[in-house]
């Protein structure tokens, strides 16, 4: 079958698993304690008619089955609902944050699959040296760090005590700086959220990097490659690397909804205004609309990702039926 | 004639000094084809590897000899030159193209590799195609990948990925092993043609006396590290001398004969539990406490034997 076809085979079959995942959401969420009303309303004691007033403007007065097909039928024409916290509906607020979302982690997932992939394979050519050896502390240290915990030891160290990177935001609040000197205050303030957020995924992927390429290194195709009077360094890139790919896409297409995990979390820790921190805003708020929102973009992300990966995964080995 | 390929004194050993090869001589002229046979761990293709520079496994070194071809030493050369000898002017060709094959590469990148490891970089297209030729593959295979081609198909490849660029000296290991029967034939051919249309020197490993028949011009038999006996081919089949090539030879399945072939009793002993003396007297009809047990017995006139002249009734005929 052709990948074309696959590809969208994949796709339709995406279809029912997100609404499933909508209505279990949904079915979720109107099953926890609480409503909005109480939340926007506060503890403020508010007169009984007013808040029948908003639960009845709000729809929250009919049965939960009512509610979700009305939920349904919205998500099917593309509203994504309107937000009790904000006051705005809820697409342009999401819209409006994606993109400092999209740099984080796309930073996040570029830095990380670039040094991840060098460090894997520079310790599996000397398998055992001290490069090597190195990696696999790191890796392991990096590993089982999370990232709010290191965020907030960056700012300690980096924004605290020695000064030199901002704690908060993606940017200054007021004014930026035109041309290259915008360019280098925005990196100011990516520099260290990044880096929180990436470090998991540095270590994740040098340690599958390094595992498959030690792996292939000892393939008999590799020692023929050798005895073609091919380098190394071309057997790394042509061999191992190829070889090892599949695994390693594997592995960070999987990842892809802890990496937005992690996103919530070091948006929080750095005041970076993206989707994760509108989504514990939202929590915290009870606003439901938002919240089905962005869990529903989660899991689509996730599913988009996975359909990637095993795209990718067929282009680079045929043999994958 | 100076010999293209010449061997002499090579051993291989571990890192705790086990002997894998042992005192190895060989030579291999141009546009001749050497035999080199004996059972599995005879240490056969530790001698290829050395030839090439390449070791399948770390700790494994020549510790002593010299490897020359076309009068140069291999064995002292710096690696880089060591790797510009490889693929360019010796090619190997290994036992099961199936995992010699990278199977995420088309079968014309693995020709290419071979041109573009030694800098040749134009015409590549035109180039594996008429390597392709050579091997009786069309131009089309070069988009095939492994899992397409057959097993007769992929060895194929691996031939005309190592004669390429053309080598002086072409190492087969078990080139023929891992395939049907019907495929052999058809690929020992073309090693033959091969040899014979660019004046190729052909070492030959392999366990298999028919195919050693079929293809050598002169064979060496291997045991436990040393070679116990080197003659011509039609010579070593009609009187092989030595105990352990009297019994490699009765050990081959005969149609015309009823009676089960020759079992030769014992096997070949492990690296670390060599014997003392003639590395085959445990296993030797003939063999007796002294010399055989006590001292190695030396190379002479193409045969390693202390009891040659016993050995010429047939060693085995008693048992």
């Amino acid at each position: 079958m052709g990948l074309l076809g696959y590809t969208l085979r994949r796709l339709l079959h995406a279809v029912p698993l997100l609404l499933a995942v909508a209505v279990l959401n949904f079915v979720l969420i109107a099953a926890a304690p609480g409503d909005p009303v109480t939340a926007l309303v506060g503890d403020f004691p508010a007169p009984p008619d007013y808040v029948a007033k908003v639960r009845l403007d709000y729809g929250l007065d009919q049965p939960m089955p009512v509610r979700l097909a009305r939920y349904l039928g919205h998500l099917a024409r593309g509203d994504l609902g309107y937000s009790f916290a904000n006051r705005a509906p809820v697409a342009s607020l999401v819209a409006e944050r994606l993109g400092a979302t999209l740099k984080l982690t796309g930073t996040a997932l570029g830095v990380a699959s670039l040094l991840g992939v060098a460090l894997g394979l520079a310790a599996a050519r000397r398998a055992g040296g001290l490069l090597d050896r190195a990696v696999r502390l790191g890796a392991t240290a990096a590993y089982a760090m999370p990232e709010f915990w290191l965020g907030q030891l960056f700012i300690l160290a980096f924004a605290v005590w020695l000064g030199w990177l901002p704690s908060q935001g993606d940017g200054p609040l007021r004014g930026a700086a035109p041309g290259w000197a915008g360019v280098i205050e925005g990196l100011r303030y990516l520099l260290l959220p990044a880096t929180a957020l990436a470090l998991r995924y540095i270590a994740l992927i040098a340690r599958i990097t390094r595992a498959r390429a030690v792996e292939v290194l000892r393939a008999e195709f590799v020692l023929a490659a050798r005895a073609r009077g091919a380098s190394e360094a071309r057997i790394l890139l042509d061999h191992v690397l190829r070889n090892a790919a599949p695994a390693v896409l594997t592995v960070i297409g999987y990842n892809a909804g802890f990496l937005l995990a992690g996103s919530a979390l070091t948006e929080t820790v750095f005041g970076w205004p993206g989707i994760g921190r509108l989504l514990f805003d939202s929590i915290a708020a009870r606003d439901t609309p938002t919240m089905l929102a962005i869990l529903l973009m989660v899991s689509a992300t996730v599913v988009l990702a996975n359909l990637v990966t095993d795209v990718l995964h067929r282009l680079l080995d045929r043999r994958v039926a | 004639m100076s010999a293209l390929l010449d061997i002499a004194g090579l051993t291989v050993a571990l890192a705790d000094g086990a002997t894998l090869v042992e005192d190895l001589s060989l030579a291999v002229a141009r546009g001749e084809t050497v035999g080199l046979v004996g059972e599995s761990g005879s240490g056969k293709t530790m001698t290829a590897h050395a030839v090439l520079g390449l070791f399948p496994a770390p700790g494994i070194a020549v510790t002593r000899g010299h490897i020359r071809l076309e009068g140069t030493d291999l064995a002292t050369l710096p690696p880089a030159a060591r790797r510009g000898v490889r693929g360019r002017r010796i090619g190997m060709v290994f036992q099961d193209p199936s995992s010699y094959l990278d199977p995420l590469l088309t079968a014309g990148r693995h020709i290419g590799e071979a041109f573009r490891a030694h800098g040749v970089t134009d015409r590549l297209p035109a180039r594996v195609a008429a390597a392709l030729a050579s091997v009786d593959l069309p131009a089309s295979a070069a988009a095939r990948f492994p899992h397409e081609l057959s097993g007769g198909q992929r060895q194929r490849v691996l031939i005309a990925a190592a004669l390429a660029l053309d080598p002086a000296l072409l190492i087969a290991d078990e080139p023929t092993t891992a395939l049907d029967v019907t495929v052999q034939a058809g690929i020992l051919d073309l090693l033959r043609r091969a040899a014979r249309a660019r004046g190729l020197g052909v070492l030959l490993i392999t366990h298999d006396l028919g195919v050693v028949a079929e293809t050598c011009d002169r064979v060496a038999v291997m045991y436990a590290g040393r070679i116990v006996e080197q003659n011509d081919v039609r010579a070593l089949f009609a009187a092989p001398r030595h105990p352990y090539t009297q019994g490699l030879l009765a050990s081959v399945l005969d149609p015309g004969r009823d009676a089960p072939p020759f079992a030769m009793p014992g096997g070949v002993p492990a690296a670390h539990a060599m014997p003392r003396g003639c590395r085959f007297h445990p296993r030797c009809p003939l063999a007796l406490p002294d010399p055989c047990a006590a001292a190695v017995p030396p190379f002479a006139g193409g045969l390693a034997c202390w009891r040659a002249d016993a050995a010429r009734a047939g060693a085995w005929a008693a048992a």
